[in-house]
C-alpha cells in the first residue's frame, strides 16, 4: 500500500519509513504541505500520515486543499502529531469533518502503534 | 525531539539488528544533544525567571564558534546538512559567557538545521562571525532561505519572531534559548544577513583587555 508521510523532521520521518516499509508499504516523503499535495497528485496515496505543525502552510492548511478534491474525499489521514491531545479536544468535530481516521500523540505513539494504525486503515479500504 | 529520535529509534534497533554499533552511535548523539538543550532550556527559564544577567568575561569566539560547529556535525549529517565555519578575519576575544555563548549559538544551529527548503533536500549551514560597526556579529546562518525570507516580508530589522516560515514549530525552543542567553549576555538576537545568506545572530563587544596587548 502507497503511504503519504508529511512530516517535517528529517531523522523521525527516516525511522517511520523505515518502520513502514519493513511490513510491505511504499512509503511517499515530504516535508512540506505544498508537496504533499504534488506526491499525492502523482500517484494516489492509500493513507496520508500527516504532522500538523508544518514548516510554512500548517497540516489544517494541506487538509483543507486535500480535502477540497473529491477523488481524495475517501483517502484515510491519520494525524501523528507533537500537538498534546488535551488542546486537540477542542477541535474534534472539524478533525473528524477533515476525515481524520485516527489522532497520535507522536511521543506517546511507539513504531509500533503507527505501523497498527496505518495497517488498521489498509484493512478497513480492502 | 531528540528524545523521540532515541526511543523510535531504540525500538527499530530492537527489532533488526543490523549495526548495532551505528545504532548506538545515534542514540549517543541524540541523547547528548537532548541533554545540551535541556541544560540549556533550565538555564534559560531560570534566567527569565530571575531577571539575571549573565557575567561577562573575555571568550575566544574562534574557539567557541569551532567548538559549536564540532558539535552541530553529528547532528547535521544526519539532517543532510553540511557545516561550514566561516571566519572573516581574526576576532580575538569578545565579552560574553563562554558557556552561554556556546549554548545559544547550539541551540540556533539546532534551529536552522531543520530549515524546510521546498527544493533542495541538502543544506548548508554556516556558523560565522564578522565584524561590523557595532562589534563582532557571530551567528548562524542557512544557504538559500534570503529568497523564501523576503517573499515573507522579512526585514532585517525585525526581531526574530517575526515570520520564519520554513522553520518547523519545535524550533522555539531553540530560539528561547538564544533570546534568552544573549539578552543575558546585554545582547541582542537579530534576524541578521552575512554574505547573502540570512540567520540569526547577535552582536557581541570586542574585549577592551585584548585592545591593550
Amino acid at each position: 500500500m502507497h503511504i503519504l508521510l508529511i512530516e517535517p523532521d528529517t531523522i523521525l520521518a527516516q525511522l517511520y519509513i523505515e518502520a513502514l516499509e519493513r511490513v510491505g508499504h511504499k512509503v511517499s516523503y515530504v516535508r512540506t504541505a505544498e508537496a504533499a499535495i504534488h506526491t499525492a497528485d502523482r500517484r494516489r496515496p492509500d493513507v496520508v500520515v500527516l504532522e500538523i505543525q508544518l514548516a510554512g502552510h500548517s497540516g489544517v492548511a494541506f487538509l483543507q486543499e486535500f480535502r477540497s478534491y473529491a477523488d481524495w474525499l475517501d483517502i484515510p489521514v491519520i494525524l501523528h502529531t507533537v500537538v498534546p491531545p488535551i488542546p486537540l479536544q477542542r477541535f474534534q468535530y472539524s478533525l473528524k469533518e477533515m476525515g481524520i481516521v485516527q489522532q497520535l500523540y507522536k511521543p506517546q505513539t511507539s513504531l509500533k502503534q503507527l505501523v497498527a494504525a496505518v495497517n488498521r486503515c489498509v484493512s478497513i479500504q480492502l | 525531539m531528540p528524545l523521540m529520535y532515541i526511543a523510535r529509534q531504540a525500538e527499530l534497533a530492537q527489532k533488526c539488528a543490523n549495526d548495532p554499533i551505528q545504532n548506538f552511535k545515534f542514540m549517543q548523539t541524540h541523547a547528548d544533544m537532548a541533554l545540551q538543550l535541556v541544560d540549556s532550556y533550565l538555564l534559560s527559564l531560570d534566567l527569565k525567571a530571575r531577571q539575571m544577567s549573565l557575567e561577562l568575561e573575555p571568550v575566544p569566539l574562534s574557539a567557541v564558534l569551532y567548538d559549536v560547529a564540532h558539535e552541530l556535525t553529528p547532528l547535521a549529517k544526519q539532517r543532510n546538512t553540511d557545516i561550514e565555519l566561516v571566519l572573516a578575519g581574526k576576532y580575538g576575544q569578545v565579552m560574553a559567557h563562554p558557556d552561554g555563548l556556546r549554548a545559544a549559538l547550539y541551540g540556533l544551529g539546532f534551529v536552522l538545521s531543520e530549515v524546510v527548503h521546498p527544493k533542495k533536500f541538502r543544506n548548508t549551514l554556516r556558523i560565522a562571525a564578522h565584524r561590523t560597526r557595532g562589534g563582532i556579529v557571530a551567528g548562524v546562518y542557512m544557504d538559500d532561505i534570503g529568497e523564501l525570507l523576503r517573499t515573507n516580508k522579512f526585514e532585517q530589522t525585525t526581531f526574530v519572531r517575526q515570520p520564519f516560515t520554513n522553520l518547523t514549530a519545535s524550533s522555539g525552543a531553540g530560539i528561547f534559548i538564544a533570546e534568552t542567553i544573549f539578552s543575558a549576555m546585554q545582547s541582542r538576537l537579530r534576524a541578521g544577513r552575512f554574505q547573502k545568506q540570512q540567520g540569526l545572530a547577535a552582536t557581541l563587544q570586542p574585549s577592551r583587555q585584548l585592545e591593550l596587548v
